[in-house]
């Protein structure tokens, strides 16, 4: 026991000379904390370009879980964090959701953008046997039938729930559906057994379904069809005008960052955003690559924000 | 072992059916005027009910410990139920609270200071504080043993996170 | 048959069953502490998984999940404190075994019972995955609410001593667990304008503190009222199960893992909820239920085989419809994802040989995680030789990093602390805490799909006797409360009457 505790010492003491010997070297000097905010895929992929950005730099990303409260509480403590480029957060729309939700007291500006890395474009699905082909053909026999659609998407307030309402108003359609609230994975099996008429989730929870013939995806929610669905049509083509709803993934930090930092960072993260395997784990994942550098982020931020905003508003899901 | 509810039995059941009732009146008190009614069954319908149910139960407790009227006089100690040992409800209250505000301060120390500070230090101080223990090898025995060898096991050998401290950074 | 022998090939080449065996040596040791579950080990392995070739990925996985399982057991049954939710219904009993000085021979037939769980589960899983997929579908909101209800009313048969002091301890649990964000509607409950309540209490955490704290704060107690315990020292021989002692529950452990691929394969369920209705269901159908809680092998037998039977139950859903029923699948999900194996439908017709590789890791895994536990028995029971003062010192730190880690969040730990003391106070004034882990674990969900079924059917509460399972399972929670119900009424009368009794019989003598 004793000799194992004087190994033990040893032994670390070893390791934390080895861990601080390659000091003041430029940014970063120790690890860079990234906080993700969601569990499942989120997480998967945010460990993913963690493990990958870790390549391109001297110091590893270390991906750290802090899920909870639609991502307020992982956003929460990156905010309170010193804005030295060690803590940065796997941030997406949620940022603009939760704040105007009332789940957080701060909004985007708290945060100062690296880049964008992804996109992930909601795809709403019916049963094959439904008998619709397109949004317009369910929307047509909802109203002659003049009962109303039950749509499956998460909860109140979140992003699935927004395109979805944002669907069902451009189809004149807001009034005779009921959103009935899923948490992400039940959605296909309400389909399946025929408590739900629709779904709008992200398209991975379809895809095997759609392509065994027991679902049909009607249609992603984006302006140009996706790369993991060539042949299904946008929402746009299928019948519900102008639309382009997409949530992007990225990473930020605190607000008064050093540019320097974030540049590093936002290479790294080029960096492995256009990896061959990063590439090869959007497609089986089912999301798009798009990397955008920290200015052009910051202003899709910023837009996508007042947008949000807007429809929330609507949807009088904002809080006063 | 007394066939019918002792003293004590009764004295439980008095207590924890009024802390209880207050507990329930004042959480539907707050639910009432916090939560939105929402729609349909909404997000205010199971806390509301749910207060409403803790406040009836604990009414029947209450009522029960009043009942069977021998009044409310303890003949000595009321902790003193045959199994429980001999200490005192103040020694024991002290330790419950000396036992809760050690993982509390461990909890902080941790996100301030680092994992292995904080466990050295709580190791230390509980063992000092709240047990007495005065033997020097004991105390940094299990001090440094049990920091480091969680701190190996699960930061290094299994890979999981460790809080690094945001006050200071050794490791 | 050569698809079977190519996937055999693979799933038993040596990176592979090396991968399966560190995995499920990751599990049970993460399984075994409370807090740090297999959903953490899960989350910690899938990065490992991504420069890995796919089938020892895949057993890496597997191997996490099915030891995390069972690893469970090992501080549930040695200290009391459940590793994971899912043996909480072991402590009932596994802890009075070890009191008793049985500590190895729980831990050894909690380990074969969960084999055995495992394995018929994964056997179920591959005779009738389709069938069970499709029984699957018809359990709606409506009807898992029903099951829900049918789970909670087993606390009456936990309250043993009084029923108001159960339901008291059942309503705390599912009170607790409504704080936070809805998130049906996204509304924001008792959390007073803070960031940090809208995350609610996480399950993890308050079994910690209600299970963990006052553990502690006892072993601190008896430290002060000068009682060493020299019976927890005296008696830890690795005692192993003979082939007789396990082949006695063989009818339980088969119907307890029925019950538990059954309710694994129902999404949004779990292990906690088939652990405990196997606990209840051994009492009911044992010869002498009065033994139970205080240390009957029977009662550890059941939840650690049903609980493990979930594995299997749960691969079901996962694989051929794409769902995942409890975050621990989910992440299961992902990391099969990233390999390019979609679960859903057509997995079965794209990927054959993967889902071969599947059920033989599967079986890998739980010959591992036996050999294992079973040659980790003789360590694990040492811990009882650490005097307990000092033991609970060491718990601490444990399970405030177990909770710390849950979600890498220090609200965590200071609610183990506040709630562990509210949970020490409860135990003191003779509330039983069992219920509250009930209340727990099935209050979230019990919420969602009672306002789900509600939704989907405008507001007709008759949704939830319309089917036959939503009928079947509310009618038999309302046998089981009404005659918990009578049994306590008629208690009471018969109590008074023997008290009128006494006090006339004792009057006359004063």
């Amino acid at each position: 026991m004793q000799k194992g505790i004087i190994a033990s010492v040893a032994l670390s003491a070893a390791m934390a000379v080895g861990l601080c010997a390659p000091a003041r070297a430029e940014f970063p000097e120790k690890p860079v904390e990234m906080t993700i905010l969601f569990g499942s895929t989120a997480q998967t992929i945010g460990q993913l370009l963690a493990e990958l950005m870790s390549r391109h730099l001297p110091q590893p990303v270390v991906p750290v879980a802090r899920t909870g409260a639609g991502g307020a509480v992982g956003y929460q403590h990156v905010h309170g964090t010193a804005p030295d480029g060690y803590n940065i957060v796997w941030n997406s729309n949620s940022i603009s959701t939760v704040h105007h939700g009332g789940g957080l007291p701060f909004d985007y500006t708290a945060f100062a953008p690296v880049a964008k890395i992804s996109v992930e474009v909601p795809a709403i699905a019916v049963r094959a046997d439904s008998g619709w082909e397109t949004l317009s053909d369910m929307a047509a026999d909802i109203k002659s039938a003049g009962r109303k659609l039950k749509v499956g998407a998460s909860g109140r307030g979140s992003f699935t729930h927004l395109a979805t309402e944002a669907i069902l108003a451009a189809l004149d359609l807001s009034d005779s559906a009921i959103h009935v609230p899923y948490d992400q994975g039940r959605a296909p099996v309400e389909l399946l057994a025929g408590r739900l008429d629709a779904a709008l989730q992200w398209p991975g929870q379809f895809v095997s379904h759609h392509e065994a013939g027991t679902l049909r995806i009607l249609c992603v929610t984006s302006a140009a069809r996706i790369s993991q669905l060539p042949d299904v049509p946008t929402c746009a083509e299928s019948g519900a005008g102008e639309m382009d709803i997409v949530m992007w993934r990225g990473l930020a930090a605190p607000a008064g960052t050093p540019p320097e930092a974030i540049a590093r960072l936002e290479e790294a993260a080029r960096l492995a955003a256009e990896s061959e395997e990063f590439r090869k784990a959007a497609q089986t994942i089912g999301f798009e690559v798009e990397f955008a550098g920290h200015e052009a982020f910051g202003e899709l931020i910023a837009r996508d924000d007042t947008i949000i905003a807007d429809l929330m508003g609507q949807l009088g899901l904002t809080e006063q | 072992m007394p066939p019918v509810p002792d003293a004590g039995e009764r004295r439980k059941d008095l207590i924890a059916g009024s802390v209880l009732l207050v507990l329930a009146l004042a959480w539907t008190a707050a639910v009432w005027l916090t939560v939105p009614v929402g729609h349909g069954v909404g997000p205010r319908a199971f806390p509301f009910w749910l207060g409403v149910g803790l406040a009836v139960l604990s009414a029947l407790l209450l009522l029960k410990g009043l009942r069977g009227g021998h009044g409310l006089d303890p003949p000595g100690e009321g902790e003193g139920s045959a199994a429980a040992p001999p200490v005192s409800a103040g020694r024991r209250l002290a330790l419950v609270a000396t036992v809760c505000g050690i993982i509390a301060a461990y909890g902080v120390l941790m996100q301030k200071i680092g994992f292995l500070p904080a466990t050295v230090l709580t190791v230390s101080a509980t063992l000092v504080v709240a047990l007495g223990e005065r033997r020097p090898l004991v105390v940094g025995g299990m001090a440094f043993g049990i920091a480091l060898g969680a701190w190996l096991a699960f930061g290094k050998l299994l890979g999981a996170y460790m809080p690094r401290g945001t006050w200071i950074s050794l490791f | 048959m050569d698809l079977l022998l190519a996937a055999a090939q693979v799933a038993l080449a040596p990176a592979a069953l090396v991968a399966v065996m560190a995995g499920c040596l990751l599990g049970v040791v993460f399984g075994a502490i409370p807090g740090l579950t297999f959903t953490v080990a899960m989350a910690l392995v899938v990065p490992m998984s991504f420069s890995m070739e796919t089938a020892p990925a895949i057993g890496l996985l597997l191997g996490t999940y099915i030891g995390g399982m069972t690893g469970g057991s090992v501080s549930a049954i040695l200290l009391g404190i459940p590793g994971t939710p899912s043996a909480a219904a072991t402590v009932l009993d596994g802890y009075q075994l070890t009191r008793r000085g049985k500590a190895s021979l729980a831990l050894g037939t909690a380990v074969v019972a969960s084999a055995f769980g495992g394995i018929v589960s994964l056997i179920i899983m591959v005779v009738s995955v389709d069938m069970v997929a499709r029984l699957a579908l018809r359990f709606g909101p409506a009807e898992t609410f029903g099951l829900l209800v049918f789970g909670l009313s087993t606390i009456c048969g936990l309250a043993q001593k009084s029923l108001v002091k159960g339901l008291i301890a059942g309503i705390l649990g599912l009170m607790v667990m409504t704080i936070g964000i809805d998130e049906i509607e996204g509304a924001q409950r008792l959390t007073f304008g803070t960031v940090v309540l809208q995350q609610g209490v996480s399950l993890l955490v308050a079994m910690i503190a209600l299970f963990a704290v006052p553990h502690v704060i006892d072993a601190f107690v008896q430290h002060y009222a000068g009682e060493q315990k020299p019976q927890e020292v005296a008696d830890v021989r690795a005692e192993l199960p003979t082939i007789r002692d396990i082949l006695r529950d063989f009818w339980l452990m088969l119907r307890c893992a029925l019950l538990g691929t059954g309710i694994g394969a129902i999404p949004g369920t779990g292990g906690p909820i088939a652990a405990f209705l196997a606990y209840a269901h051994a009492r009911k159908s044992s010869k002498r239920p009065e033994r139970f809680g205080k240390g009957e092998m029977a009662g550890v037998v059941a939840p650690e085989t049903a609980n493990n039977a979930v594995t299997g139950g749960a691969m079901i859903p996962l694989l051929s419809l794409g769902i995942p029923g409890d975050p621990a699948t989910a992440i299961l999900l992902s990391g099969l994802l990233i390999h390019g194996l979609i679960p859903g439908p057509m997995l079965f017709i794209q990927n054959p040989g993967e889902i071969y590789q599947i059920y033989i890791a599967i079986i890998v895994a739980y010959v591992a995680v036996v050999a294992i536990q079973l040659l980790g028995i003789r360590f694990f029971v040492q811990v009882l030789r650490v005097p307990a003062h000092l033991l609970a010192v060491a718990v601490i730190v444990m399970c405030a990093y177990g909770a710390f880690a849950i979600r890498n969040s220090v609200f965590d730990v200071v609610s183990v602390a506040v709630l562990g003391a509210l949970a020490y106070g409860l135990m003191r004034v003779g509330i039983p805490l069992t219920p509250i882990i009930l209340g727990l674990v099935l209050g979230p969900a019990i919420e969602r799909d009672f306002r789900t079924a509600m939704i989907l059917s405008e507001g007709d509460p008759s949704v939830f006797v319309a089917s036959v399972p939503g009928a079947v399972f509310l009618g038999l929670a309302a046998l089981v409360v009404g005659a918990q119900l009578l049994r306590s009424t008629r208690a009471t009368l018969s109590d008074r009457r023997t008290e009128e009794k006494r006090r006339a019989s004792v009057t006359p003598s004063e």
